[in-house]
Protein backbone atom coordinates (compact mmCIF):
# COMPACT_ATOMS: atom_id res chain seq x y z
CA UNK A 1 0.00 0.00 0.00
CA UNK A 2 3.12 2.36 0.98
CA UNK A 3 4.55 1.43 -2.31
CA UNK A 4 1.66 2.91 -4.00
CA UNK A 5 1.06 6.00 -2.29
CA UNK A 6 4.58 6.99 -3.18
CA UNK A 7 4.34 6.22 -6.69
CA UNK A 8 0.99 7.92 -6.90
CA UNK A 9 3.05 11.25 -5.70
CA UNK A 10 5.98 10.85 -7.54
CA UNK A 11 3.64 10.93 -10.40
CA UNK A 12 1.39 13.64 -9.50
CA UNK A 13 4.71 15.92 -8.97
CA UNK A 14 6.07 14.89 -11.99
CA UNK A 15 3.19 16.31 -13.39
CA UNK A 16 2.71 19.47 -11.83
CA UNK A 17 6.74 20.01 -12.50
CA UNK A 18 5.58 19.73 -16.23
CA UNK A 19 3.36 21.99 -16.33
CA UNK A 20 3.75 24.39 -13.83
CA UNK A 21 8.86 24.47 -13.09
CA UNK A 22 9.88 23.10 -16.67
CA UNK A 23 8.62 26.18 -19.02
CA UNK A 24 10.11 29.01 -16.78
CA UNK A 25 13.01 27.30 -17.16
CA UNK A 26 13.70 26.87 -20.93
CA UNK A 27 13.07 29.90 -22.98
CA UNK A 28 11.72 28.03 -25.82
CA UNK A 29 8.64 27.40 -23.69
CA UNK A 30 8.88 23.51 -23.96
CA UNK A 31 9.94 21.62 -21.34
CA UNK A 32 11.34 17.61 -21.49
CA UNK A 33 8.05 15.17 -21.35
CA UNK A 34 9.28 13.59 -18.03
CA UNK A 35 5.63 11.52 -17.54
CA UNK A 36 6.80 10.07 -20.87
CA UNK A 37 10.01 9.17 -19.25
CA UNK A 38 8.92 7.81 -16.28
CA UNK A 39 6.82 5.35 -18.96
CA UNK A 40 9.58 4.68 -20.54
CA UNK A 41 11.40 3.97 -17.46
CA UNK A 42 8.59 1.73 -15.85
CA UNK A 43 8.54 -0.15 -19.02
CA UNK A 44 12.02 -0.99 -19.85
CA UNK A 45 12.74 -2.65 -16.32
CA UNK A 46 9.15 -4.16 -15.58
CA UNK A 47 7.22 -5.04 -18.89
CA UNK A 48 3.99 -3.62 -20.51
CA UNK A 49 1.79 -5.31 -17.84
CA UNK A 50 3.70 -4.45 -14.61
CA UNK A 51 3.97 -0.50 -15.90
CA UNK A 52 0.53 -0.58 -16.99
CA UNK A 53 -1.61 1.00 -14.52
CA UNK A 54 1.35 3.68 -13.94
CA UNK A 55 0.98 4.05 -16.97
CA UNK A 56 -2.85 4.78 -17.14
CA UNK A 57 -2.44 6.91 -14.16
CA UNK A 58 0.26 9.26 -15.85
CA UNK A 59 -1.92 9.68 -18.50
CA UNK A 60 -4.37 10.53 -16.47
CA UNK A 61 -2.87 13.21 -14.27
CA UNK A 62 -1.31 15.11 -17.25
CA UNK A 63 -4.57 15.14 -18.81
CA UNK A 64 -6.48 16.84 -16.05
CA UNK A 65 -3.46 19.05 -15.45
CA UNK A 66 -3.05 20.15 -19.21
CA UNK A 67 -7.00 20.77 -19.51
CA UNK A 68 -6.61 18.11 -22.48
CA UNK A 69 -9.99 15.04 -22.82
CA UNK A 70 -9.14 12.36 -20.72
CA UNK A 71 -8.09 9.89 -22.13
CA UNK A 72 -6.14 11.54 -24.39
CA UNK A 73 -2.51 11.10 -22.71
CA UNK A 74 -3.31 8.01 -21.27
CA UNK A 75 -3.98 6.15 -25.06
CA UNK A 76 -0.55 7.93 -26.27
CA UNK A 77 1.69 6.16 -22.90
CA UNK A 78 -0.06 3.08 -23.10
CA UNK A 79 0.79 2.71 -27.15
CA UNK A 80 4.09 3.82 -26.48
CA UNK A 81 4.64 1.43 -22.98
CA UNK A 82 2.86 -1.47 -25.69
CA UNK A 83 5.79 -0.84 -28.42
CA UNK A 84 8.62 -0.34 -26.23
CA UNK A 85 8.38 -3.26 -24.19
CA UNK A 86 8.21 -4.95 -27.98
CA UNK A 87 11.17 -3.31 -28.24
CA UNK A 88 13.08 -3.69 -25.26
CA UNK A 89 12.10 -7.26 -24.78
CA UNK A 90 14.17 -8.29 -27.44
CA UNK A 91 17.33 -5.49 -27.87
CA UNK A 92 17.76 -4.77 -24.11
CA UNK A 93 18.04 -8.47 -23.36
CA UNK A 94 20.09 -9.48 -26.84
CA UNK A 95 22.77 -6.12 -26.43
CA UNK A 96 23.65 -5.55 -23.17
CA UNK A 97 26.64 -3.94 -23.38
CA UNK A 98 25.01 -1.39 -26.13
CA UNK A 99 22.57 -0.29 -23.44
CA UNK A 100 22.89 3.25 -23.18
CA UNK A 101 22.94 3.28 -27.20
CA UNK A 102 19.56 1.46 -27.18
CA UNK A 103 17.50 3.24 -24.62
CA UNK A 104 18.79 6.68 -26.45
CA UNK A 105 16.87 5.18 -29.45
CA UNK A 106 14.24 4.12 -27.20
CA UNK A 107 13.79 7.93 -25.94
CA UNK A 108 13.93 9.33 -29.61
CA UNK A 109 11.43 6.90 -30.71
CA UNK A 110 8.90 7.06 -28.07
CA UNK A 111 9.50 10.91 -28.22
CA UNK A 112 8.34 10.64 -32.12
CA UNK A 113 5.78 8.05 -31.37
CA UNK A 114 3.88 9.82 -28.73
CA UNK A 115 3.70 13.16 -30.80
CA UNK A 116 2.98 11.34 -33.41
CA UNK A 117 -0.23 9.42 -31.77
CA UNK A 118 -1.26 12.74 -30.43
CA UNK A 119 -0.85 14.55 -34.02
CA UNK A 120 -2.89 11.94 -35.48
CA UNK A 121 -5.75 11.81 -32.57
CA UNK A 122 -6.11 15.37 -33.09
CA UNK A 123 -6.63 15.47 -36.85
CA UNK A 124 -9.05 12.23 -36.25
CA UNK A 125 -11.00 14.08 -33.70
CA UNK A 126 -10.64 17.84 -36.15
CA UNK A 127 -12.29 15.41 -39.18
CA UNK A 128 -15.35 14.90 -37.18
CA UNK A 129 -15.91 18.23 -35.79
CA UNK A 130 -14.12 17.38 -32.36
CA UNK A 131 -12.49 19.78 -30.52
CA UNK A 132 -10.06 17.56 -29.11
CA UNK A 133 -6.82 19.15 -28.21
CA UNK A 134 -7.21 22.55 -26.07
CA UNK A 135 -3.50 23.63 -27.02
CA UNK A 136 -1.97 23.94 -30.36
CA UNK A 137 -0.87 20.74 -31.43
CA UNK A 138 3.20 20.83 -32.57
CA UNK A 139 3.23 20.09 -35.95
CA UNK A 140 4.93 16.59 -36.32
CA UNK A 141 7.73 17.72 -38.96
CA UNK A 142 9.43 21.27 -36.48
CA UNK A 143 12.28 22.08 -34.71
CA UNK A 144 9.88 22.07 -31.32
CA UNK A 145 9.86 18.33 -31.99
CA UNK A 146 13.78 17.94 -32.13
CA UNK A 147 14.01 20.21 -29.00
CA UNK A 148 11.54 17.78 -27.35
CA UNK A 149 13.80 14.73 -28.20
CA UNK A 150 16.98 16.72 -27.67
CA UNK A 151 15.46 17.76 -23.48
CA UNK A 152 13.95 13.80 -22.98
CA UNK A 153 17.69 12.64 -24.26
CA UNK A 154 19.42 15.26 -21.46
CA UNK A 155 16.61 14.42 -18.65
CA UNK A 156 16.23 10.74 -19.14
CA UNK A 157 19.58 9.79 -17.33
CA UNK A 158 18.22 11.90 -14.10
CA UNK A 159 14.84 10.07 -13.93
CA UNK A 160 16.43 7.54 -14.34
CA UNK A 161 18.85 7.55 -11.28
CA UNK A 162 16.23 9.21 -9.05
CA UNK A 163 14.04 6.41 -9.41
CA UNK A 164 16.83 3.62 -9.25
CA UNK A 165 18.17 5.83 -6.22
CA UNK A 166 14.81 5.39 -4.49
CA UNK A 167 14.64 1.57 -5.29
CA UNK A 168 18.29 1.03 -3.33
CA UNK A 169 16.77 3.20 -0.76
CA UNK A 170 13.76 0.89 -0.64
CA UNK A 171 11.37 3.60 -0.78
CA UNK A 172 10.12 1.76 -4.36
CA UNK A 173 10.54 -1.92 -5.28
CA UNK A 174 10.69 -2.64 -8.91
CA UNK A 175 9.76 -6.34 -9.44
CA UNK A 176 12.23 -7.05 -12.30
CA UNK A 177 10.79 -9.01 -15.04
CA UNK A 178 12.63 -11.92 -16.23
CA UNK A 179 12.95 -12.05 -20.23
CA UNK B 1 -0.65 -26.34 -30.00
CA UNK B 2 -2.26 -23.08 -31.64
CA UNK B 3 -0.79 -19.75 -31.23
CA UNK B 4 -2.81 -17.31 -28.91
CA UNK B 5 -3.49 -13.90 -30.44
CA UNK B 6 -5.08 -12.90 -27.56
CA UNK B 7 -2.45 -12.49 -25.18
CA UNK B 8 -3.28 -10.49 -21.66
CA UNK B 9 -1.34 -7.59 -23.46
CA UNK B 10 -3.27 -7.18 -26.37
CA UNK B 11 -6.38 -7.24 -24.54
CA UNK B 12 -5.24 -4.59 -22.35
CA UNK B 13 -4.00 -2.17 -24.98
CA UNK B 14 -7.20 -2.51 -27.24
CA UNK B 15 -9.50 -2.62 -24.55
CA UNK B 16 -7.42 0.82 -22.80
CA UNK B 17 -7.71 2.13 -26.19
CA UNK B 18 -11.74 1.26 -26.54
CA UNK B 19 -12.26 3.22 -23.12
CA UNK B 20 -10.02 6.42 -24.09
CA UNK B 21 -11.89 6.89 -27.12
CA UNK B 22 -15.02 6.75 -25.53
CA UNK B 23 -14.01 9.29 -23.06
CA UNK B 24 -12.18 11.67 -25.94
CA UNK B 25 -14.84 11.18 -28.91
CA UNK B 26 -18.47 10.73 -26.78
CA UNK B 27 -17.00 12.72 -23.98
CA UNK B 28 -21.13 13.97 -22.30
CA UNK B 29 -20.96 16.83 -21.07
CA UNK B 30 -17.22 17.33 -20.12
CA UNK B 31 -18.02 14.12 -17.64
CA UNK B 32 -14.90 14.59 -16.12
CA UNK B 33 -14.74 18.35 -15.05
CA UNK B 34 -15.54 17.56 -11.52
CA UNK B 35 -12.78 15.49 -11.41
CA UNK B 36 -10.19 18.34 -12.74
CA UNK B 37 -11.68 20.42 -10.79
CA UNK B 38 -10.96 18.36 -7.73
CA UNK B 39 -7.37 17.51 -9.19
CA UNK B 40 -6.68 21.62 -9.82
CA UNK B 41 -8.11 22.39 -6.55
CA UNK B 42 -5.11 20.05 -4.62
CA UNK B 43 -2.85 20.63 -6.62
CA UNK B 44 -3.05 24.67 -6.98
CA UNK B 45 -1.16 25.33 -3.42
CA UNK B 46 1.72 23.42 -4.95
CA UNK B 47 1.08 24.95 -8.25
CA UNK B 48 1.52 28.46 -6.68
CA UNK B 49 4.85 27.85 -4.99
CA UNK B 50 7.00 25.65 -7.70
CA UNK B 51 5.66 28.44 -10.60
CA UNK B 52 6.81 31.12 -8.18
CA UNK B 53 9.40 29.50 -7.18
CA UNK B 54 10.88 28.56 -10.73
CA UNK B 55 9.92 31.43 -12.31
CA UNK B 56 12.40 33.62 -9.97
CA UNK B 57 15.36 31.06 -10.41
CA UNK B 58 14.45 31.26 -14.37
CA UNK B 59 14.22 35.32 -14.26
CA UNK B 60 17.82 35.26 -12.58
CA UNK B 61 19.06 32.76 -14.77
CA UNK B 62 18.15 34.94 -17.70
CA UNK B 63 19.36 38.14 -16.06
CA UNK B 64 23.22 36.63 -15.58
CA UNK B 65 22.97 35.67 -19.01
CA UNK B 66 21.89 38.85 -20.44
CA UNK B 67 24.46 41.12 -18.15
CA UNK B 68 26.77 42.05 -21.44
CA UNK B 69 23.09 43.51 -23.26
CA UNK B 70 22.64 45.42 -20.44
CA UNK B 71 25.19 48.32 -20.70
CA UNK B 72 24.05 48.86 -24.02
CA UNK B 73 20.33 48.76 -23.29
CA UNK B 74 21.14 51.29 -20.50
CA UNK B 75 22.75 54.15 -22.76
CA UNK B 76 19.80 53.44 -25.38
CA UNK B 77 17.36 53.89 -23.00
CA UNK B 78 18.62 56.93 -21.21
CA UNK B 79 18.71 58.48 -24.48
CA UNK B 80 14.75 57.32 -25.25
CA UNK B 81 13.92 58.62 -21.64
CA UNK B 82 15.20 62.41 -22.85
CA UNK B 83 13.44 62.17 -25.72
CA UNK B 84 10.01 60.75 -24.04
CA UNK B 85 9.99 63.88 -21.56
CA UNK B 86 9.81 66.51 -24.35
CA UNK B 87 6.46 64.46 -25.19
CA UNK B 88 4.62 64.26 -22.33
CA UNK B 89 4.61 67.61 -21.88
CA UNK B 90 2.10 67.24 -25.44
CA UNK B 91 0.81 64.53 -24.35
CA UNK B 92 -1.26 66.55 -21.44
CA UNK B 93 -3.29 68.44 -23.85
CA UNK B 94 -3.83 64.82 -26.18
CA UNK B 95 -5.15 63.41 -22.69
CA UNK B 96 -7.73 65.77 -22.37
CA UNK B 97 -9.19 65.63 -25.85
CA UNK B 98 -8.92 61.35 -25.49
CA UNK B 99 -11.57 62.20 -21.74
CA UNK B 100 -13.62 64.08 -24.15
CA UNK B 101 -13.77 62.11 -26.92
CA UNK B 102 -14.01 58.61 -24.91
CA UNK B 103 -16.86 60.36 -23.01
CA UNK B 104 -18.76 61.26 -26.54
CA UNK B 105 -18.29 57.77 -27.62
CA UNK B 106 -19.80 56.07 -24.42
CA UNK B 107 -16.56 53.99 -23.91
CA UNK B 108 -15.81 52.91 -20.66
CA UNK B 109 -12.62 54.23 -18.97
CA UNK B 110 -10.01 52.29 -18.13
CA UNK B 111 -9.59 52.56 -14.42
CA UNK B 112 -13.50 51.83 -14.27
CA UNK B 113 -12.98 48.36 -14.96
CA UNK B 114 -13.60 45.88 -11.83
CA UNK B 115 -10.69 43.95 -12.07
CA UNK B 116 -10.42 40.76 -10.07
CA UNK B 117 -6.09 40.23 -9.87
CA UNK B 118 -3.77 36.82 -9.79
CA UNK B 119 -1.25 35.06 -10.67
CA UNK B 120 -0.06 32.66 -13.31
CA UNK B 121 0.42 29.19 -11.83
CA UNK B 122 0.96 27.15 -14.93
CA UNK B 123 1.11 27.16 -18.49
CA UNK B 124 1.04 24.92 -21.67
CA UNK B 125 4.10 22.41 -21.41
CA UNK B 126 4.29 22.10 -25.44
CA UNK B 127 5.60 25.18 -25.75
CA UNK B 128 2.89 26.62 -27.87
CA UNK B 129 1.84 29.89 -25.28
CA UNK B 130 -2.02 28.53 -25.85
CA UNK B 131 -2.58 28.80 -22.49
CA UNK B 132 -2.08 29.59 -18.79
CA UNK B 133 -3.32 28.44 -15.67
CA UNK B 134 -4.98 31.35 -13.35
CA UNK B 135 -5.24 30.40 -9.36
CA UNK B 136 -8.82 32.50 -9.13
CA UNK B 137 -12.06 30.12 -9.56
CA UNK B 138 -15.87 30.18 -9.45
CA UNK B 139 -15.47 31.26 -5.49
CA UNK B 140 -13.61 34.42 -7.30
CA UNK B 141 -16.55 35.39 -9.62
CA UNK B 142 -14.55 34.71 -12.18
CA UNK B 143 -17.05 32.90 -15.33
CA UNK B 144 -15.90 31.39 -18.83
CA UNK B 145 -15.90 34.56 -21.46
CA UNK B 146 -14.58 37.25 -19.00
CA UNK B 147 -11.32 38.97 -20.55
CA UNK B 148 -8.16 38.77 -19.28
CA UNK B 149 -5.60 41.88 -19.34
CA UNK B 150 -2.32 42.72 -18.35
CA UNK B 151 -2.08 45.67 -15.66
CA UNK B 152 -1.51 48.01 -18.47
CA UNK B 153 -4.46 47.60 -19.83
CA UNK B 154 -3.46 45.14 -22.73
CA UNK B 155 -5.49 41.95 -23.61
CA UNK B 156 -3.77 38.60 -23.34
CA UNK B 157 -6.76 36.26 -23.45
CA UNK B 158 -10.64 35.23 -22.06
CA UNK B 159 -11.00 33.20 -19.81
CA UNK B 160 -11.84 29.23 -21.35
CA UNK B 161 -12.82 27.32 -18.34
CA UNK B 162 -13.37 27.72 -14.66
CA UNK B 163 -12.73 25.42 -11.69
CA UNK B 164 -14.15 25.68 -8.09
CA UNK B 165 -10.53 28.00 -7.23
CA UNK B 166 -8.39 27.82 -10.59
CA UNK B 167 -8.92 28.47 -14.65
CA UNK B 168 -7.75 28.35 -17.85
CA UNK B 169 -6.63 31.33 -19.38
CA UNK B 170 -6.69 30.56 -23.90
CA UNK B 171 -4.11 33.56 -24.82
CA UNK B 172 -4.78 35.18 -27.87
CA UNK B 173 -1.89 33.12 -29.58
CA UNK B 174 -4.36 29.85 -29.07
CA UNK B 175 -4.53 29.14 -32.74
CA UNK B 176 -8.88 28.45 -31.27
CA UNK B 177 -8.83 31.98 -30.01
CA UNK B 178 -10.55 34.75 -32.33
CA UNK B 179 -11.31 38.28 -31.03
CA UNK B 180 -13.15 41.44 -32.54
CA UNK B 181 -11.01 43.58 -33.40
CA UNK B 182 -10.24 47.35 -35.34
CA UNK B 183 -7.08 49.34 -36.39
CA UNK B 184 -7.51 52.66 -34.75
CA UNK B 185 -6.11 54.67 -37.20
CA UNK B 186 -8.00 53.50 -39.95
CA UNK B 187 -11.07 51.62 -38.59
CA UNK B 188 -10.71 48.68 -40.56
CA UNK B 189 -12.22 45.29 -38.49
CA UNK B 190 -11.10 41.91 -38.63
CA UNK B 191 -10.74 38.68 -36.53
CA UNK B 192 -7.18 38.33 -34.49
CA UNK B 193 -6.28 34.58 -34.13
CA UNK B 194 -3.21 32.57 -32.86
CA UNK B 195 -1.12 30.71 -35.70
CA UNK B 196 1.51 28.61 -35.20
CA UNK B 197 4.98 30.32 -35.15
CA UNK B 198 3.20 34.02 -36.16
CA UNK B 199 2.10 34.64 -32.78
CA UNK B 200 -0.99 36.86 -33.54
CA UNK B 201 -2.94 37.32 -37.21
CA UNK B 202 -5.64 39.89 -37.55
CA UNK B 203 -7.13 37.85 -40.37
CA UNK B 204 -11.06 38.42 -42.17
CA UNK B 205 -10.16 42.31 -43.31
CA UNK B 206 -11.65 43.22 -46.50
CA UNK B 207 -9.55 44.42 -49.39
CA UNK B 208 -11.64 47.74 -48.91
CA UNK B 209 -10.21 48.26 -46.30
CA UNK B 210 -6.68 50.26 -45.52
CA UNK B 211 -3.97 48.33 -43.00
CA UNK B 212 -0.34 50.02 -42.69
CA UNK B 213 2.76 48.74 -41.06
CA UNK B 214 2.68 50.12 -37.28
CA UNK B 215 -1.26 50.95 -36.74
CA UNK B 216 -2.27 50.30 -33.36
CA UNK B 217 -5.10 47.38 -32.96
CA UNK B 218 -7.50 47.29 -29.95
CA UNK B 219 -10.51 45.43 -29.50
CA UNK B 220 -13.88 46.48 -31.42
CA UNK B 221 -16.15 45.45 -28.63
CA UNK B 222 -18.39 43.25 -30.91
CA UNK B 223 -19.85 40.17 -30.61
CA UNK B 224 -18.53 39.11 -27.00
CA UNK B 225 -17.93 40.23 -23.58
CA UNK B 226 -14.39 42.05 -24.18
CA UNK B 227 -14.95 45.66 -23.62
CA UNK B 228 -13.68 48.06 -26.41
CA UNK B 229 -10.53 49.74 -26.57
CA UNK B 230 -8.58 47.29 -25.02
CA UNK B 231 -4.57 47.74 -26.53
CA UNK B 232 -3.81 43.94 -28.16
CA UNK B 233 -0.66 45.11 -30.48
CA UNK B 234 1.00 47.19 -33.77
CA UNK B 235 1.06 45.58 -37.01
CA UNK B 236 3.95 44.49 -37.86
CA UNK B 237 2.86 43.32 -41.57
CA UNK B 238 0.64 43.18 -44.04
CA UNK B 239 -0.30 40.36 -46.37
CA UNK B 240 -3.20 38.99 -48.72
CA UNK B 241 -5.12 35.73 -47.53
CA UNK B 242 -4.39 32.48 -49.44
CA UNK B 243 -7.37 32.73 -50.73
CA UNK B 244 -7.21 36.17 -52.05
CA UNK B 245 -10.44 37.83 -50.56
CA UNK B 246 -9.39 38.74 -47.86
CA UNK B 247 -5.92 40.76 -46.21
CA UNK B 248 -4.22 39.80 -43.13
CA UNK B 249 -1.14 41.43 -40.43
CA UNK B 250 0.59 40.28 -38.99
CA UNK B 251 0.55 41.86 -35.12
CA UNK B 252 2.92 42.24 -32.68
CA UNK B 253 2.02 42.33 -28.79
CA UNK B 254 4.17 44.20 -26.67
CA UNK B 255 3.24 41.42 -23.89
CA UNK B 256 5.74 38.23 -23.80
CA UNK B 257 3.25 35.71 -22.94
CA UNK B 258 5.46 32.66 -21.90
CA UNK B 259 6.47 35.20 -19.03
CA UNK B 260 2.73 36.38 -17.87
CA UNK B 261 3.37 36.70 -13.78
CA UNK B 262 0.55 39.08 -13.02
CA UNK B 263 -2.68 38.94 -15.08
CA UNK B 264 -6.44 40.69 -14.20
CA UNK B 265 -9.57 39.55 -15.10
CA UNK B 266 -12.44 41.88 -16.02
CA UNK B 267 -15.61 41.24 -14.14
Amino acid sequence: MLQKIIIFFIIFFFAIFQYSVFPNFFFWGLGPNILLLLVIFWTTQVGFEGAFFKNILAGFMLDLGTFQLVGTNVAAFVTVAFFISFISKRFLVIARNWRIFILSLTIIFSTLANNLFLNALFSVANYFGKAVASSAQVPFFSMMLVKEIALNLLFFPLVYFTMKKMERSNLLQVRKKIY
Amino acid sequence: MPKKYFTSKIVKLVVTMIICALLIFFNPSGIMNPVRGIFLTVALPFQKVFYGASQKIGETAAFLTSISEIKKDNAELSRENNSLVAQVASLQEEKNQNASLREQLGLIPKNKFSLAGGFVIGQDPAGSEGWVVFDKGEKDGISAGMAVIVDNGILVGKVDEVYATSSKISLLTNPSSAINVTDVETGAKGIIRGEYGLGLVMDMVTQADVLNVGDTIITSGLGSNIPRGLLVGKVKEVKVSDDRLFQKAVVVSRVKYSNLDTVFVIK
